[in-house]
């Protein structure tokens, strides 16, 4: 029996229907994406190296950066290159400064809405004005200071394979901290105000299962560890012991599992795991067992990603720096894998290089990881609201459904990278 | 003073005077490339042309005002004549933007032809980088000389090569001197095919283009001077 169906899922990235059936007295919920297949992992094989990050940034419009450091990160540690510390900086800081848009752009533009019991952007507008045109202005800044720093706001092409392309100058970079440092206090203020109107419903998913990039200095960092909630922690290149990839026959992504069950990333798993590494970031009470908290913890993560980039370019400038490499062009053999916090999540990206070309190329993203948690959570919430005794409201039902896969953040765009046709994987 | 309707508004310009000083006074610009004050007004280029009441096409700089005249300066027609005007010019024009003084966002022509959707004038037009920053002439296998102009050049002014998002140029003399100048720089024809294969391939015209490259190429390392 068919209990909800969401035919699309709208404020979300992409195309997505979610089905909940009710077979034999069982639960079962469907994450099927239909966003169609976009063959980007096909595309990156046989092409030169120092192309893909281009190729890969292309993979997803709203964290292209993410996409972009994970490949060079990959194609580095497949040629055994060191980049030094100063670019690593470098990256984390734009990085830093795009998680904050993009949760900016989802918890005010496309999660919000919900909670404040409203159809979209428009509506909120009329009733929450200040947070919206605050959340404009922010977002606004952020890309002003992505645009300087990492020469274009989408695709960014001043960072490369092995270095910079570009030289930056002290001058931009202390301009970009400046106007991270002006909207520092204009951040602090939308997120208490979103904060203020997040009710989050209660929930508890029963597989609190998480995994995340063990940072290599403060909280978001990139690293070169994976963090597990089992209290494990495995190298990156290593993942394929730990995470297996499915391909469920009614979605056109794939689906990851964890040792076997689901499970989640992004800002709530960064949260479980990570507490060793947070300075800053003043979260307020929440029940991490519940999906919804992710909210809670993107709203949060939101100031500390501007101070925190401020700190770290600010830091740069000081150190301005003769360690800019033209980007390197010496082929190599070997296998690389290069992890990063995407703002939603860990993101893999898995490249076997030989000469100057890539072999072959595997990319796990966010969604992916995500997709079989979202599953387990849509059951558990639709199971919480059976127990409650009453009569299923199916609207009631549909409405709650489509709030929890918002809370999730998935980027559909991203999950539907590989090649896939009915069911199989073609490469 | 003689009373001029430009565009449906009235200027007052003395007489004698030029249809040019009458749209200045109403605030119009039309796009001017051969006229210089006194100097030369012998409306050779015919970029100006407006359109009077009677249909003529008339160039601006040239024709006298009489009372009462009546001139529009954006109809379909003079948008039609003036890109027709910058093809002719094009057409004679010798393309090496890559070695012009006038690049970097000086080239008149390049407005010119953005504005009015004419083909042909690859992005080193724009590209800030001169003499030895130029991504080929350091070796790279930047598609800039190959590649249509029009966006601000974000690759190049950061210190990564075209990668011929906007497509190809098609203009044989063009391909054949870029060509000589990747040549010149030792770029290989197998590398600009590379990177050209990443946004190219799908292209109808193709297999055509890079015939002609490879022709290109052949000429340029036959020794043919440019």
């Amino acid at each position: 029996m068919r209990l909800a169906r969401v035919e699309e899922v709208d404020r979300v990235f992409g195309h997505l229907e979610l089905e909940v059936l009710k077979d034999d007295g069982e639960v079962k919920a469907f994450f099927k994406v239909t966003h169609g297949a976009r063959f980007i992992e096909l595309t990156v094989n046989g092409r030169l190296y120092w192309e893909v990050p281009y190729i890969a940034s292309r993979i997803c419009g709203a964290c292209s950066i993410a996409h972009y450091v994970a490949s060079i990160r990959a194609v580095e540690h497949a040629l055994g290159l060191d980049a030094g510390e100063w670019i690593e900086d470098f990256r984390d800081a734009v990085n830093m400064v795009q998680i904050a848009q993009n949760h900016l752009v989802h918890l005010a533009f496309l999660a919000l809405p919900d909670y404040v019991g409203v159809q979209g952007l428009s509506d909120l507008k009329s009733r929450a004005r200040r947070l919206v045109v605050n959340s404009m202005k922010l977002n606004t800044t952020c890309l002003k200071v992505i645009r300087l720093i990492a020469g274009r706001i989408v695709n960014p092409n001043t960072l490369g394979v092995g270095g910079l392309l570009r030289r930056p100058f002290k001058g931009p970079l202390l301009k970009a901290a400046d106007y991270l440092r002006e909207c520092e206090g204009l951040a602090r203020e939308v997120v208490d105000e979103a904060l203020t109107l997040l009710k989050v419903p209660e929930l508890k998913d029963l597989a609190n299962n998480c995994v995340a990039v063990k940072p290599r200095k403060i909280y978001l960092t990139t690293g070169d560890e994976i963090l597990t909630s089992a209290g494990l922690s495995f190298k990156p290149s290593n993942y394929r012991e730990h995470l297996e990839e499915v391909q469920p026959e009614y979605s056109n992504s794939k689906a990851v599992a964890l040792n076997g069950a689901p499970v989640h990333v992004g800002a709530r798993a960064r949260y479980e795991l990570l507490r060793n590494y947070l300075r800053d970031l003043n979260v307020p009470e929440v029940d991490l067992s519940n999906p919804f908290s992710n909210l809670i913890i993107k709203a949060a993560e939101i100031p500390y990603c501007i101070t925190a980039a401020r700190e770290i370019l600010e830091d740069l400038a000081r150190r301005t720096t003769d360690t800019i490499v033209d980007p390197l062009r010496d082929g190599g053999e070997g296998e690389g894998v290069g992890v990063v916090e995407a703002p939603r999540g860990l993101l893999i990206h898995h490249y076997i290089v030989s000469g100057k070309r890539i072999m072959n190329a595997n990319i796990i993203t966010p969604t992916e990881i995500n997709a079989r948690h979202i599953e387990a959570s849509a059951k558990a919430l639709t199971e919480s609201l059976i127990s409650n005794g009453q009569p299923l409201n199916a609207g009631e039902l549909q409405r709650k459904l489509t709030m929890l896969v918002r809370a999730y953040d998935p980027c559909l765009p991203c999950a539907v990278h590989v090649s896939v046709v009915r069911g199989r994987r073609h490469a | 003073m003689v009373r001029v309707i430009v565009n449906g508004k009235e200027v007052h310009v003395p007489e004698g005077e030029t249809i040019l000083t009458a749209l200045k006074k109403a605030g119009d610009v039309v796009p001017t490339l051969c006229f210089f004050g006194h100097m030369y007004r012998e409306a050779s280029c015919r970029m100006c042309l407006v359109e009077l009441s009677n249909g003529k096409l008339v160039p601006a700089c040239a024709y006298p005002v009489s009372d009462g005249l009546e001139v529009r300066t954006d109809t379909p027609r003079v948008r039609e004549a003036r890109r027709t005007v910058v093809e002719f010019i094009l057409s004679i024009h010798r393309i090496r933007c890559w070695s012009c003084p006038r690049k970097g966002g000086n080239c008149e022509l390049l407005k010119l032809a953005t504005a009015y959707w004419v083909e042909g004038i690859p992005m080193c037009s724009s590209c800030p980088l001169y003499g030895k920053n130029c991504l080929v002439v350091k070796g790279e296998p930047c598609l800039g000389p190959i590649t249509l102009a029009g966006c601000s050049d974000p690759c190049p002014s950061n210190g990564s090569p075209c990668i011929g998002c906007r497509g190809p140029v098609t203009r044989k003399d063009v391909l054949e001197a870029a060509a000589q100048f990747y040549v010149s720089n030792s770029v290989e024809l197998r590398d600009v095919l590379e990177v050209a294969s990443m946004f190219w391939e799908g292209l109808p015209n193709y297999d055509a283009l890079k015939a002609s490259l490879e022709d290109a190429f052949k000429k340029a390392l036959g020794g043919d001077a440019d």
